[in-house]
């Protein structure tokens, strides 16, 4: 078990302006995983990957890694040391640094950690090899086109060899063909054995993937493991 | 890449604020430094000046009749003395507690003798003078000639050359004693132009006074010495004496270099005061610009301390280059500029390169300082709004 959540709840706010964006939700996820996440909008499924990210506290419940628990055993800056050793985040709006070039864009995720700039850039190409943006790595974001740009923030969510692959709809920004085209670069790199979980509004869209996770209302009310054809 | 390379990157975005901001420091820095090289400069051109005024305490026999007179603050004056100071006595001075700031002791013996010099007879003012003390007090004499050494030889005035047609060289007497003219002064325009100095011993021997001196003249070392304390201090060595300072000249120019001391402080207080807030408002004005970046730094795994170290090197690099073009601009200032557009009659007007140092890594703190709330708050931007915002 590599990954695990046990029974996280989430409230908003206070009185009346209470949000219950998840309750009692738990599942795992082992080495090699690919998830994808469901659901209407506003069902927490944003929330849920921000908990399991190091990023903020769940009002109640665990999240287990490596057998650390998170939220209990980590302060502010052990969960930042989580974020760069075991989560690549991948967000839906790309998120890249505009003043900086592409392999800028995925060396920074290195730029607080102490080993030879060298080295840095061996894993930024690197990565930047595995999302085909090679010959892109002088570029600026502005000049390159949405897919490209995605396969940029992937290209950053890797270099740092994470544990896990974060993607909160990381096609929600792009037109259908640069769609697909994402969608079997993430599944390629789950091929490669990288651990994805990836929220989308229609889990139809990933083929690849071999569980599924419904959330409604804060509830996972489906859990299914699809069988690999 | 490393978190020095994003503060680098990222000091060159927003250019036209970080420009002003740098203006802003640098002439405040040059400000400061100019009105700072002004005041010192004329500090020290009072205190040179101060040398040549001499003496700052004159020590006289007490006395009613005895009238000092000095224009300004040359103390020649005393031509007649009917009571006299026990040249043992002086002695005493030295043992006072702030013995440390006096710089000379020079007595001298004053009366009038008739001189006679190829058949022409004048009656003459003659001084007795301890000659290497005298030469410490009278920094500023112009001198023809070289200075007396031995007993028979005098050092005399301008006028009293030119009156008595004496030249270098020549030899005259004196109620029966041969002296030589081995030196003579440049006019002073004091009442050394009239006098004839010659070692102190020979004087007391041809005024047949052994052992006695007429005035006592004391130079203190520095402008701030604490004369009142040593005018009691020698009061109460030499009770039969009258202790007088001479500093009105002095002290009003030094109250004046305070005045502009005080309205320079006043003034860098104000800039200092004015260029932190210009420094946090534009910190603060490019995190608020930077949310978002910061956001997605923090949840790429930066620390908060990574979070600060970025925007306090980037406040670092731009103080840096202000205290390098302030120091650059204060020099340009107080060698080129401010010369070709007023007349300053300063002569100790420069740059102290301490004072410039000092000042450059001032602002580099003050650029720091300013940055730490909003790189402390810039540290604590929640990066789940930042990312949920987009
Ligand atoms: N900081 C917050 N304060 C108050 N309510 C919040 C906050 N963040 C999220 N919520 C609420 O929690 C619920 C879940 O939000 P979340 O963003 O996780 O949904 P989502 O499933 O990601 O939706 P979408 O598909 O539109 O991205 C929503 O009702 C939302 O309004
Ligand atoms: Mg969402």
């Amino acid at each position: 078990m590599y990954l695990q959540l046990l029974n996280i709840s989430k409230i908003f706010g206070k009185g009346e302006a209470q949000v219950r964006a998840l309750e009692s939700v738990g599942f795992s996820i082992e080495k090699g995983d690919y998830v994808a996440i469901h659901g209407p909008s506003g069902s927490g499924k944003s929330t849920l990957l921000t908990i399991m990210a190091g990023l903020q506290h769940p009002s109640s419940g665990k999240v287990i890694v490596d057998e650390i628990s998170l939220y209990e055993e980590l302060n502010n800056d052990g969960l930042a040391g989580f974020r760069s050793n075991y989560i690549g985040f991948v967000f839906q709006a790309f998120n890249l640094l505009p003043y900086l070039s592409t392999l800028e864009n995925v060396l920074l995720p290195m730029a607080p950690v102490r080993i030879s700039s060298k080295e840095k850039r061996e894993m930024a190409h690197l990565a930047l090899s595995r999302v085909g943006l090679t010959d892109r790595a002088a570029h600026l974001p502005s000049q390159l086109s949405g897919g490209q740009q995605q396969r940029a923030a992937i290209a950053r969510a890797l270099v740092n060899e994470p544990g896990i692959i974060l993607a909160d709809e990381p096609t929600g920004n792009l037109d259908t063909e640069t769609r697909n085209d994402i969608l079997s670069l993430f599944d390629d790199l789950n091929k490669a054995g990288h651990t994805i979980l990836m929220v989308t509004h229609d889990a139809s869209h990933i083929k690849a993937a071999r569980k599924s996770i419904k959330i409604t209302d804060g509830h996972i009310i489906e859990k299914e493991v699809i069988p690999r054809i | 890449m490393n978190l020095s390379n994003i503060s680098l990157k990222s000091l060159f975005r927003q250019k036209g604020k970080k420009v002003f901001l740098l203006i802003a420091m640098v002439i405040s820095l040059t400000t400061v430094l100019t009105l700072y090289s002004y005041v010192e400069s004329q500090r020290l051109d009072i205190e040179n000046q101060f040398d040549e005024f001499g003496a700052n305490i004159v020590i006289t026999p007490k006395s009613d009749s005895l009238v000092l007179s000095y224009g300004g603050v040359n103390i020649s004056g005393i031509v007649t003395s009917l009571e006299e100071i026990e040249y043992s006595q002086i002695g005493k001075i030295k043992s006072i507690e702030n013995n440390e700031n006096i710089r000379a002791i020079s007595p001298k013996l004053i009366g009038a003798g008739e001189v006679s010099f190829n058949g022409i007879r004048n009656t003459a003012l003659l001084v007795g003078i301890e000659l290497e003390e005298e030469k410490k007090i009278k920094s500023w004499w112009n001198l023809k000639g070289t200075f007396p050494e031995g007993d028979n030889e005098v050092l005399i005035g301008a006028a009293a050359a030119e009156v008595m047609k004496l030249s270098i060289g020549d030899t005259f007497t004196i109620k029966g004693t041969v002296l030589k003219v081995t030196s003579i002064l440049a006019s002073t325009g004091s009442q050394d132009d009239n006098a004839i100095m010659a070692p102190i011993e020979t004087v007391q021997t041809i005024l047949g006074k052994p052992g006695k001196i007429s005035l006592v003249e004391v130079s203190a070392l520095c402008v701030d010495c604490p004369i009142d304390d040593l005018v009691f201090q020698i009061s109460q060595v030499m009770p039969n004496s009258d202790v007088k300072a001479i500093r009105q000249v002095m002290e009003q120019k030094m109250q004046v270099v305070d005045q502009v001391k005080k309205v320079s402080i006043t003034i860098g207080t104000m800039l200092v005061i004015l260029c932190g807030l210009l420094i946090f408002s534009t910190v603060t004005g490019s995190i608020s610009d930077r949310k978002q970046e910061i956001g997605i730094f923090r949840a790429i795994g930066f620390t908060k301390s990574n979070i600060m170290q970025i925007i306090l090197t980037e406040s670092f690099l731009i103080s840096l280059a202000s205290g390098f073009l302030g120091i650059l601009c204060t020099y340009l200032t107080v060698n080129l500029i401010l010369p070709s557009l007023v007349d300053l009659s300063t002569e100790n007007f420069r740059v102290n390169i301490w004072f410039a140092f000092t000042g450059a890594v001032s602002i580099i703190m003050l650029g720091l300082g300013a940055s730490w709330w909003p790189a402390i708050s810039a540290s604590n931007i929640d990066p789940v709004k930042t990312i949920n915002s987009l």
